[in-house]
């Protein structure tokens, strides 16, 4: 291999690592398979070193050439199965018998483009908070405004997160106006449950998975990515109680 | 026992909704859901039947969710994790969350340490029944791999 596709292979390797890095799979298996990538593409040795915020990639060519990557991972993503299952597989396959590095970076791109149907989305927050709200207690009528915050939730992170400067002010924000109209609400239909209500729509925000995964992280050797993902989290969580203590203290429970 | 129903009912749809939230495959959404009740279910045993705390409870919960996860990876072909969270769900400590949280509005500080205590040990005993069953069948799967060597 010449020394442009050695920099390109380097490139693809950087976008795969970030694709599935935003996709929200863990730690160790993105090191994995930019590894066997690596080694697959006739690497002689390759370093990775991957945190939740960056990508860094040394691979030492067969010809001698050693070339370094970085790569800067500034959105937090949301978790996609798809797209991890894709890319997974994709590494599996170009281990055995790698395409050619165009083709590689394509299917890249074809698999990162893809994004989940927003009514989907819709529907499984709905479901989620819906759910949630009847296995903490609730009544059906929890059950159902649970569903339909839910679904106002589901907006706000479609809308709102993109325009807030970071997470944990989107978190507040929402938490602070959906405890307001659910406290309004509480007081004005009596039969409904105000703290049924909330508890289901926390898990929709609450970073419960990104907690417990960022938890195990710390636990099997990454330490660092551990260590940041769970700070990051307990802010995320601060601040979404905040918002809902706040707007609990302002109407009265 | 009523209550019981209603929570393995209500398990499986929350485990649906965030499997479809999390972008899971048509094919693989029946066995997310199911994994979140069986994950619920093994969470009830452990308290009701055998009396366990939060901590070991959801430690023996979480190991029994990412044993479940590994067979249906291998099962399905897929990664681990795809099987593994969607089916955690029900472990997530909201309800705890809440409860601290109106703890301090009320300014009720025994009940602020009981749920605030609850909510960590169920955070971490999640992490570490993962972690230590995952740190075995690895273990298992080395020596194996030695062994035929």
């Amino acid at each position: 291999m010449d020394q442009n596709e050695n920099k390109a292979l380097l490139q693809g390797l950087l976008d795969f690592g970030e694709a599935m890095l935003c996709a929200g799979a863990e730690i160790g298996r993105v090191e994995d398979s930019l590894s066997r990538l690596c080694a697959a593409y006739g690497a002689e040795k390759a370093d990775v070193f991957v945190i939740t915020s960056s990508i860094v990639l040394t691979v030492q060519f067969q010809n001698g050439e050693t070339l370094t990557g970085t790569r800067r991972i500034r959105k937090s993503g949301d978790l996609d199965f798809e797209k991890i299952a894709g890319l997974n597989a994709l590494a599996r396959e170009s281990a055995s018998s790698p395409v050619s590095i165009p083709r590689l970076k394509e299917k890249i791109r074809s698999i990162d483009g893809g994004c989940p149907r927003p009514l989907l989305l819709y529907a499984g927050s709905a479901l989620a908070s819906g759910a949630f709200a009847l296995f903490f207690g609730g009544s059906p009528w929890d059950g159902l405004f649970s569903a339909l915050f839910g679904l106002l939730i589901c907006f706000f992170q479609r809308s709102l997160s993109k325009k807030s400067p970071n997470k944990a002010f989107f978190l507040f924000i929402t938490s602070l106006i959906c405890g307001c109209v659910i406290c309004l609400l509480g007081k004005a239909l009596p039969f409904l449950h105000v703290d049924m209500i909330i508890m289901g729509d926390i898990m929709l925000l609450v970073p419960g998975i990104a907690i417990t995964t960022a938890a195990r992280d710390m636990v099997i050797g990454d330490t660092i990515s551990g260590a940041t993902r769970l700070l990051e989290c307990l802010v995320w969580a601060g601040m979404l109680a905040g918002g809902f203590m706040l707007s609990l203290l302002i109407l009265g429970r | 026992m009523k209550t019981i129903i209603i929570q393995l009912v209500a398990s499986f749809l929350g485990s649906l909704g965030f499997s479809l939230l999390f972008n899971v495959e048509k094919k693989k959404l029946l066995p997310c859901s199911l994994g979140g009740v069986f994950i619920w279910g093994v969470y009830l045993f452990c308290t009701h039947s055998l009396g366990l705390g939060d901590l070991a409870a959801s430690a023996v919960s979480a190991g029994a969710c990412q044993l479940f996860a590994e067979g249906m990876a291998r099962l399905m072909k897929a990664p681990t994790t795809i099987f593994c969270i969607p089916a955690l769900v029900p472990l997530i400590p909201g309800g705890s969350l809440y409860r601290t949280m109106d703890a301090v509005i009320a300014r009720d500080w025994e009940k602020f340490y009981t749920n605030g205590a609850a909510t960590l040990q169920i955070t971490f005993g999640i992490a570490l029944g993962l972690s230590l069953i995952s740190g075995l069948l690895f273990t298992l799967h080395r020596k194996k791999k030695i062994e035929k060597n």
